[in-house]
């Protein structure tokens, strides 16, 4: 057995274990309880509805802001000559800050800017969108377009300059230079990104239940909250929402990866280089700073939590309380994010193998997608169900916090390394055996360059989006495992609400710091190579 | 010296040294709590050293959210047949019916002689140790009255006139105690929701998120607590800017209780564990304990005779008491009511 496929068993052998402790044990003992009766009740189908209705606008709304977005900041890098590294580089930063932002600082800058005394209220604006679908949808918009946009942009920077240089010389116009070059790169990954914020619209629920005002505004998610959380305990009811809500989420991933799967053109993607040619919006001077502000007005709401927070900085116990729960997060992040990305390396390299017939792999990858359509709620109430006999996660369990962000994460990072999986640079790596390098160097020199950014990338945002995770950490937290996140819930509930949103404050900047903080060290890094 | 013969005196000393081990370690005593409770500046950091300090034993709290959860751990225990603790605490009425199943109904009862009158008619289930109350009802910011023009609503039936038209902040009942406690007093006073819900802003998933929001300027009514206005009084609100409103119908009362969780007392210290259990529901109706109730939990205390602090003398009391219904299955009824209603 050669180093490469026995990597490829142990990547494997991983792969199911992850598959079946974390998402199939917990999947399974759920829907163990699932009846057929209450998979139809009106009500729940009325659930499903409304669900698709909001998941789907917002959505729908966000990829229209986010592939125009994604091109224009993909073009402003490009026209700014010299310059265009450091511009695209810190656009793409602007973007993927919105993805880390914890539910509760988004609904409560929300709150604070579409509230009857917000900002726009008080800036005698009557916008009374807060508390309605109204409300819910503009929050979901704004975390999912710059998600949309980053993924459009990336695409299209990978289109080699020449492509451009010709379409120009042949007098190609906006549209033609759009249609025959930008959207055949682009589209996979604009379909894809769609998809998954279809997925996190699916599944939002602090927003939905903050943000909606209550019924009529109510979704799947939050129908298994409801149903899990007071008492009652309907794990059927619960396990049907979540049958529906996996179905709902699952459906658009196997149909673009079949699509995908059929689409001629889908293999010829050129190597990552940065492109300089004009694009759709032509070589305008004034494109770099339209893109900057284009990626920062998606950050901008967020900002409004902290004039609030800084009244009341005084009073929050930094040393005694914060400082603690900020070493939780900061581990349960850093564990979650070394598993999310192992995990969906190990899943990528098992699925690239040649071996497997491209209808498999399709077929796989569709089912790698799986977690990415189920809820914390739900893994959580699973994972009880499955494992509860062995071990007690009321005592507080860091493993099982950590196994269901891994299964929650998943999906974002095996998103981000599978593209790079489908174009191996197999010709350079056959060079290298040829020339004599073992297959570990080979990989280094020639793969990892190109992968190293991408994992990164991936583990900020999986390590970013784990800080502000709260429904996991609520299932299974103790007296010696409380993160930041959930003593923001504890202050709320003793009256403390102005420390609480000082502490908010502090985990936006925990979470953003995060992936500005990795984009800046590669930019530096790629700088200085 | 043999091999053999040092290897059974190292077997000897370590079990000797194990016997010891178990004799010398205290009782261990494990606590289901609401997490504002568990969590520091609640009553459970402050009173239960005090208690390890009095019964030599080791009592280990587990928060679980709020009381609702509460039920949810006890029927997942249920089902997994091994409980996770002796005692829960922080039922009320309508919970504390729901959770019966789970409960060892041989001790407690709210017919004891130290109790509050009004305790005492809260008809808590056999099995619960009733230890503070308060009453719901909603809080007003006066300074959002003036600014809308707006007087205190003297009745319940006063919500439904224009001017309170999506200047309520409420609590979604499906999911928050207070929240489920408005909508069985809507229904116990007749309210037609069918206009009610109208003139709610929001149904906030908890009465932490209903009150922040309300602390925000979001609306001039929340539902509370009328002990939320010692709070504000007791934090510096001088001006009385925060205060309860009671309504000529009367309030709802919402009784806490704490109980004994049933099948929970096994294996050889089980004896010793539930004569410990029943000592820390005492310890709660201590009075030790009981004054310490209106600055941490932000309710009265269930026994009577217990000096209050001066931010309490000015709260209303209500002239009559409602007392919710609590039948699990015409809760159950009623939600569902609701549902289709407000849908």
């Amino acid at each position: 057995m050669s180093l490469t496929s026995g990597f490829r068993w142990v990547a494997t052998i991983w792969t199911l274990f992850f598959g079946a402790v974390c998402v199939g044990a917990p999947v399974s003992a759920l829907f163990s309880r699932l009846h057929g009766g209450t998979l139809f009740d009106p009500d729940i189908l009325s659930l499903v509805r409304v669900t698709v209705t909001q998941a789907g606008a917002s959505a729908m709304i966000a990829a229209v802001i986010g592939l125009p977005l994604g091109l224009l900041i993909a073009a402003g890098g490009a026209a700014a000559g010299a310059r265009s590294a450091r511009a695209f580089f810190f656009n793409e930063m602007l973007l993927a800050i919105p993805f880390s932002v914890p539910t509760a600082v988004a609904a409560s800058s929300w709150v604070l800017i579409l509230g009857r005394n917000g900002w726009l209220a008080r800036l005698g604006i009557p916008l009374d969108w807060s508390y309605s679908l109204k409300a819910v949808i503009t929050a979901h918009v704004f975390f999912n377009a710059p998600w949309i946009a980053l993924w459009v942009a990336q695409a299209r920077d990978r289109i080699p300059e020449g492509r451009f240089e010709a379409a120009l010389t042949l007098g190609a116009s906006a549209f033609s230079r759009f249609r025959f070059l930008e959207w055949p790169a682009v589209k996979w990954s604009f379909f894809a990104a769609a998809t998954q914020a279809f997925s996190f619209c699916v599944m939002s629920f602090a927003l939905v239940l903050i943000l909606g005002g209550g019924p009529p505004v109510q979704t799947l998610e939050t129908a298994v909250y409801s149903r899990l959380r007071f008492g009652t305990l309907d794990v059927g009811g619960a396990a049907a929402c979540a049958a529906w809500e996996l179905l709902v989420t699952l459906l658009p991933w196997a149909a673009v990866l079949f699509f995908q799967a059929r689409d001629p053109g889908r293999g010829a993607r050129p190597a990552r280089e940065r492109a300089r040619g004009v694009g759709s919006f032509g070589a305008r001077s004034w494109l770099p700073g339209v893109a900057f502000f284009a990626a920062a007005v998606f950050l901008l709401p967020y900002l409004a939590i902290f004039p609030a927070s800084w009244r009341s900085i005084d009073i929050v116990p930094w040393s005694k309380e914060v400082l603690p729960a900020v070493a939780v997060s900061v581990k349960i992040a850093v564990t979650s994010a070394f598993f999310v990305v192992l995990t969906a390396l190990a899943a990528v390299m098992s699925l690239s193998s040649p071996r497997l017939h491209p209808a498999v792999t399709t077929a796989l990858a569709s089912l790698a997608s799986l977690s990415g359509g189920i809820s914390a709620l739900v893994l959580g109430l699973g994972f009880w169900l499955a494992f509860g006999r062995w071990v007690d996660p009321f005592e507080g369990s860091f493993a099982a916090i950590v196994a269901i962000q891994l299964a929650l994460f998943f999906n974002v990072a095996f998103r981000i390394f599978w593209p790079l999986a489908q174009e191996p640079r197999r010709n350079l790596l056959e060079a290298a055996a040829t020339l004599g390098a073992d297959p570990a160097r080979a990989f280094f020199e020639i793969e990892w360059p190109r992968w190293r950014s991408s994992v990164a990338g991936a583990f900020a945002l999986v390590a970013a989006a784990s800080i502000g995770e709260v429904a996991a950490v609520s299932l299974f937290y103790s007296e010696k495992l409380v993160p930041l996140p959930l003593l923001i819930v504890r202050w709320s509930a003793q009256y403390r609400f102005e420390a609480a949103q000082s502490a908010s404050a502090l985990l936006f900047v925990l979470s953003s710091g995060t992936v500005a903080s990795v984009f800046i060290s590669f930019h530096w890094r790629g700088a200085r190579d | 010296m043999r091999p053999w013969l040092a290897a059974v005196l190292a077997l000897l000393s370590v079990a000797g040294w194990g016997v010891r081990a178990s004799l010398a370690s205290p009782v261990l005593l494990t606590i289901y709590a609401y997490d504002s409770f568990a969590a520091p500046g609640g009553l459970g950091p402050e009173i239960i050293p005090k208690f390890e300090k009095k019964c030599g034993c080791q009592v280990r709290l587990l928060a679980s959210g709020d009381g609702s959860q509460l039920i949810s751990r006890l029927a997942l225990d249920a089902e997994r047949g091994k409980s996770g603790a002796q005692i829960v605490i922080g039922l009320d009425g309508p919970a504390a019916q729901r959770a019966r199943g789970y409960i060892d109904s041989s001790v407690g009862g709210s017919g004891r002689e130290e109790l509050a009158p009004e305790v005492k008619a809260a008809g808590l289930p056999a099995g619960f140790v009733p230890y503070d109350f308060g009453y719901f009802a909603f809080m007003a910011d006066r300074d959002q009255l003036k600014r809308q023009n707006l007087k205190l609503p003297a009745r319940f039936s006063d919500l439904l006139r224009p001017e309170w038209r999506r200047n309520l902040i409420l609590e979604d009942p499906r999911t928050s105690t207070p929240g489920l406690a408005f909508a069985l007093y809507a229904d116990t006073l007749g309210a037609d929701w069918s206009k009610l819900r109208a003139q709610w802003l929001t149904l906030a998933p908890g009465w932490d998120g209903a009150y922040g929001l309300f602390l925000k300027a979001e609306a001039p009514l929340v539902w509370s607590y009328t002990t939320s206005q010692a709070y504000h009084q007791e934090h510096g609100d001088r001006s009385g800017r925060y205060q309860a409103v009671i309504f000529e119908e009367g309030q709802p009362i919402q009784v806490e209780a704490a109980a004994l969780v049933k099948n929970s007392f096994n294996g050889p210290e089980g004896a010793r564990q539930r004569a410990l259990a029943q000592s820390f529901l005492e310890f709660l109706l201590s009075k030790e304990v009981q004054a310490l109730l209106p600055t941490r939990n932000w309710m009265y205390p269930a026994r009577k005779g217990v000096a209050l602090p001066a931010s309490f003398e000015g709260v209303p009391k209500p002239a009559r008491v409602i007392r919710l219904e609590a039948d699990p299955e015409k809760i159950k009824a009623s939600l569902n009511q609701w549902t289709r209603t407000v849908q």
